[in-house]
């Protein structure tokens, strides 16, 4: 059996999941965009701040789709499919351009387990996948947003950075891991090789 | 049609189905029954292609429906002769407008689309739901929900359909509905049916009303048996019973603890009953119901003299009384060391407080506890009980009649008359009537 | 009633105008012409869309409070006077697209997106129906929400759910769905779906309309665009 070599084709129950984790993550953020609307009028004039402080958010659905179904390219369709909800979906004021961003995060996310091969799934991987998402995409939105020229753009970049590690990478590790302990996991991930099953 | 070779399904953990061996011509209805876990949707998976895709596990043997083998083929591609339908309908019906939903399937098969729109609404008014076509599915109901999933199972015309619990969620209409539309299916469709609500299923044709056709499966899954209906159940009921499935009402749930076979009894001269026959099981309480005079305590207590010798509660408990206390009328004929066996007993109807009373001080209801408890001590096979809940409030007579129940649910043939259809069918797993001398 | 003229449009195209013109702003840097494409936009929203002036009022503040902060930082981040028309400009950016995205929203209804990107954009099936599907789940989520908050509340015997306990919710509502999506996924396989060749009961048709729709818009954002300012 190809147990442990990933295929590179996507069944349909993997394109299911990941537009599974798109929603509820769409829908979560939509819950939660209260707190962030709440954060940014606190923050004042810096309310424009809590975008970077909050991007690792964002970055949640391609670690976690990738840990899932460990096959390539999963990271940068399950960004696309999530930016797509979004767009469609739920309307997002960000438009179409979301496409655009999602493809820049995945393919952030996705470089560090590439370079596993997609065999690795250790905290350091998921830092690097917050850290390279993260930092991919802050020159996107530096250009969308006119960030450059800023006095504050290292600062800027210093948050974002912190929060795709924090956020977008050990969070995502830890919802990963309690989603194994749940079981649903079961059937998504590669079997165990089949001869090796036993009738009680 | 359907055709396997010591088919067996084995699951990670040690679980699985099989091995079964068998086919399933066109147009057969097989009802497959188990215990919860025995496997049942395990096999009906299996047989739409999702193992080992979508449920991880190994298939041995070999299986065809129609010429495609859906373990190699996969669930889509066996959808082409298959149709599913499961039992939760909020995650089985896909899309969000009713009529899309049924024509995916047609779509997908290459239907012309100017024939597609005729068959979706045909197929819809199938299964009693032509007026659902416009409508946005998550404005449906479960029952409705469940009936689209039907039709789009059915839509692209399968030559098997695969039914898992289809109506869990449905209410006795929508029950009878997807009845009415699984049986009204074209001839050569075969159907493969796991179903809890059997009684539901049959409706008012019993048994009659079941595919013919039973296999039932034990709790590890292995075949008990693959035949015709009543025989299956008549065979296995009372062990698929001991294990937790619901069976129709006319499966015996236990061993039988008390045959009759043409019993005539006259008073006088005039012949009361007359060629009555009963059979009652261990495990399961049978209420009879009957106009006055019509002989119901005159069957009991021809029952009472009968081996094993049953335990008998008399329309007036005061009749039965033998002892000075409470305590003493039950513990009279027990062995000396059965005394905590009364005290417990004494707790269990409420007269701990009244056990140094006279059994005639006690209330009416009181009595009636107090005359069925001392009956249950002696755990007897079979327990007559002669209108228990008559001249009790309803609180009394709940309590009386649990008693009861619960001496039936441990395993003892219960028999009792009563006036009250009401509390007869809400306790009973029978009602019978007694007419003209003989039980209907 | 007819529907309005952009809902008469193929979606796809719809969806590609709004993607390019938000593309075009990015290049543009100056108050004048975005200001012109914004006023334009408003008014394709209200005649194009028939959004009703009071809705697509409303659905301006948040984008107005968002552009205000852009407004504030890169005045006060940047040189002086610069950095207040870079800001004005670059809010009147966030305020363009995010009107565009309105206009794709009301005028695009969801599943005719989805099978015209299946017919005219070689999306998959497979993706079109699972996002498709994705949607129907999307409209039970408030509903499941709604119930797994209360649940927690009721056990917890509090006013309000701590964060830690929201997040408990999110994480039962994440189970729950991968759960149905399994489920889901099975389904839409017994429907037979595959990305192998289909046909389409009700298409969605593309035409001479959608061709000059797209001619009329590259006219204006070029004028646009090409106009001194
Ligand atoms: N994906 C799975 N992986 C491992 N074991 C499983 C899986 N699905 C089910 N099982 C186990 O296989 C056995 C059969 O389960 P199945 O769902 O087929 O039972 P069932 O007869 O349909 O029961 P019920 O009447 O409760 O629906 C059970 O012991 C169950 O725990
Ligand atoms: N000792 C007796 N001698 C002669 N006839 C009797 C005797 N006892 C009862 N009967 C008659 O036998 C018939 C059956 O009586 P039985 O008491 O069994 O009826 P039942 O069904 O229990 O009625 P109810 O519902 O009133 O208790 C009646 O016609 C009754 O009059
Ligand atoms: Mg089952
Ligand atoms: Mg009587």
């Amino acid at each position: 059996m190809a147990a442990h070599t990933p295929t590179a084709r996507l069944t349909l129950r993997d394109i299911v999941v990941i537009v599974v984790l798109g929603v509820v993550f769409g829908f979560l953020y939509w819950v939660f965009v209260q707190a962030w609307t709440a954060l940014s009028i606190l923050m004042g004039p810096l309310g424009d701040l809590t975008g970077n402080l909050l991007i690792g958010c964002w970055l949640l659905v391609a670690p976690i789709a990738l840990a899932i179904l460990r096959k390539p390219f999963v990271g940068v369709i399950a960004e696309l499919l999530a930016a797509a909800v979004e767009v469609v979906f739920l309307g997002s004021p960000a438009g179409p351009l979301l496409l655009i961003t999602g493809l820049i995060q995945g393919i952030g996310s996705e470089i560090p387990f590439a370079l596993t091969r997609y065999r690795r799934y250790g905290a350091a991987v998921f830092l690097a996948s917050g850290l390279c998402g993260a930092g991919l995409v802050f020159f996107w939105s530096a250009v969308r947003f006119g960030w450059l020229g800023q006095d504050i753009l290292p600062l800027r970049l210093t948050l974002q950075l912190l929060s795709g590690a924090l956020l977008g990478g050990l969070l995502a590790r830890g919802i990963v891991r309690a989603l194994e302990g749940t079981g649903v996991l079961a059937n998504l991930r590669p079997a165990v090789a089949a001869d090796e099953l036993v009738r009680r | 049609m359907i055709r396997a070779e010591q088919l067996e399904i084995v699951l990670p953990g040690g679980g699985g189905v099989g091995p079964w061996s068998g086919s399933i011509g066109p147009g057969e209805h097989v009802l497959v029954l188990g215990p919860s876990g025995a496997g049942k949707s395990t096999l009906l998976r299996a047989l739409a292609g999702a193992v080992p895709q979508h449920v991880h596990g190994r298939v041995e043997g070999a299986l065809s429906i129609d010429g495609i083998d859906p373990i190699r083929a996969g669930v889509a591609a066996t959808s082409d002769r298959v149709g599913f339908v499961g039992q939760d309908p909020v995650a089985g019906v896909c899309l969000s407008r009713v009529a899309d939903e049924v024509a995916l399937p047609l779509e997908n098969r290459r239907w012309r689309p100017e024939d597609i729109g005729p068959r979706v609404a045909e197929v819809l008014a199938q299964v009693g739901a032509a007026h659902l076509q416009e409508r946005e599915t998550a404005e449906l109901s479960g029952g409705e929900l469940q009936r689209v999933a039907l039709a789009a199972a059915l839509a692209a015309r399968p030559a098997v359909l695969l039914l898992d619990e289809p109506t869990a969620m449905l209410d006795a209409s929508g029950v009878a509905a997807v009845r009415r539309a699984v049986q009204g299916l074209p001839a050569e469709v075969a159907v493969i049916l796991v179903e809890h609500r059997l009684d539901d299923w049959a409706g008012e044709r019993g048994l009659a009303g079941l595919p013919p056709r039973t296999i039932a499966l034990d709790e590890r899954g292995r075949v008990l048996e693959d035949g015709p209906t009543a025989a299956v159940l008549a065979r296995h009921g009372p062990r698929l019973a001991a294990q937790g499935c619901w069976l129709p009402r006319e499966v015996p749930l236990g061993p039988a603890r008390m045959t009759v076979r043409d019993l005539h009894v006259s008073r006088g001269v005039r012949p009361v009953l007359r060629g009555l026959e009963l059979d009652l099981h261990g495990g399961e309480m049978v209420a009879i119901m009957g106009a006055n005079g019509a002989g119901k305590s005159t069957l009991l207590e021809s029952l009472a003299s009968r081996s094993p010798r049953p335990g008998l509660v008399l329309q007036n408990p005061e009749d039965q009384f033998v002892a000075a206390t409470v305590r003493a009328e039950l513990a009279e004929g027990l062995p000396a060391g059965a005394a905590d066996r009364v005290e417990a007993m004494l707790a269990r109807i409420g007269l701990a407080e009244h056990a140094e009373a006279s059994p005639y001080r006690l209330s009416g209801g009181q009595k009636r506890l107090l005359s069925i408890g001392a009956m249950l001590l002696h755990g007897r096979e079979v327990l007559l009980a002669d209108e228990p809940g008559y001249g009790l409030d309803r609180a009394a007579a709940v309590r009386t009649l649990r008693l009861l129940r619960d001496a039936a649910d441990e395993g003892a043939a219960v028999l009792l008359t009563s006036h009250d259809a009401q509390a007869a069918h809400r306790w009973a797993d029978r009602v019978l009537r007694l007419e003209d001398g003989v039980l209907r | 009633m007819r529907p309005a003229y952009l809902a008469r449009r193929n979606p796809t195209v719809l969806l590609g105008l709004v993607l390019a013109t938000s593309v075009v702003t990015l290049f543009l840097h100056d108050v004048p012409r975005l200001g012109a494409l914004y006023a334009l936009l408003l008014l394709a929203a209200l005649a194009g869309a028939r959004f009703p002036p009071r809705r697509l009022a409303l659905a301006q503040i948040p984008f107005v409070l968002f552009a205000a902060g852009i407004v504030v930082v890169n005045a006060l981040t940047r040189p002086a006077p610069e950095g207040l028309i870079i800001g004005v400009a670059l809010g009147l950016r966030a305020l363009a697209i995010g009107t565009a995205s309105l206009i794709l929203a009301r005028a695009a209804e969801p599943r005719a997106l989805m099978v015209s990107l299946v017919q005219h954009a070689r999306l998959s099936p497979r993706i079109a129906y699972a996002l498709m599907a994705g949607h129907r789940m999307l409209e039970h989520l408030p509903g499941r929400w709604r119930t797994i908050t209360r649940a927690h509340l009721v056990r917890s015997g509090r006013e309000r759910l701590s964060p830690r306990q929201l997040g408990r919710c999110a994480f039962a509502l994440l189970v729950g769905s991968l759960r149905s999506g399994e489920r889901l996924a099975f389904a839409l396989e017994s429907r037979g779906l595959t990305d192998g060749p289909r046909t389409v009961w009700r298409p969605v048709p593309l035409g001479r309309g959608d061709a000059l729709l797209v001619a009329v818009c590259a006219l204006v954002v070029a004028a646009v665009v090409a106009v001194p300012a």
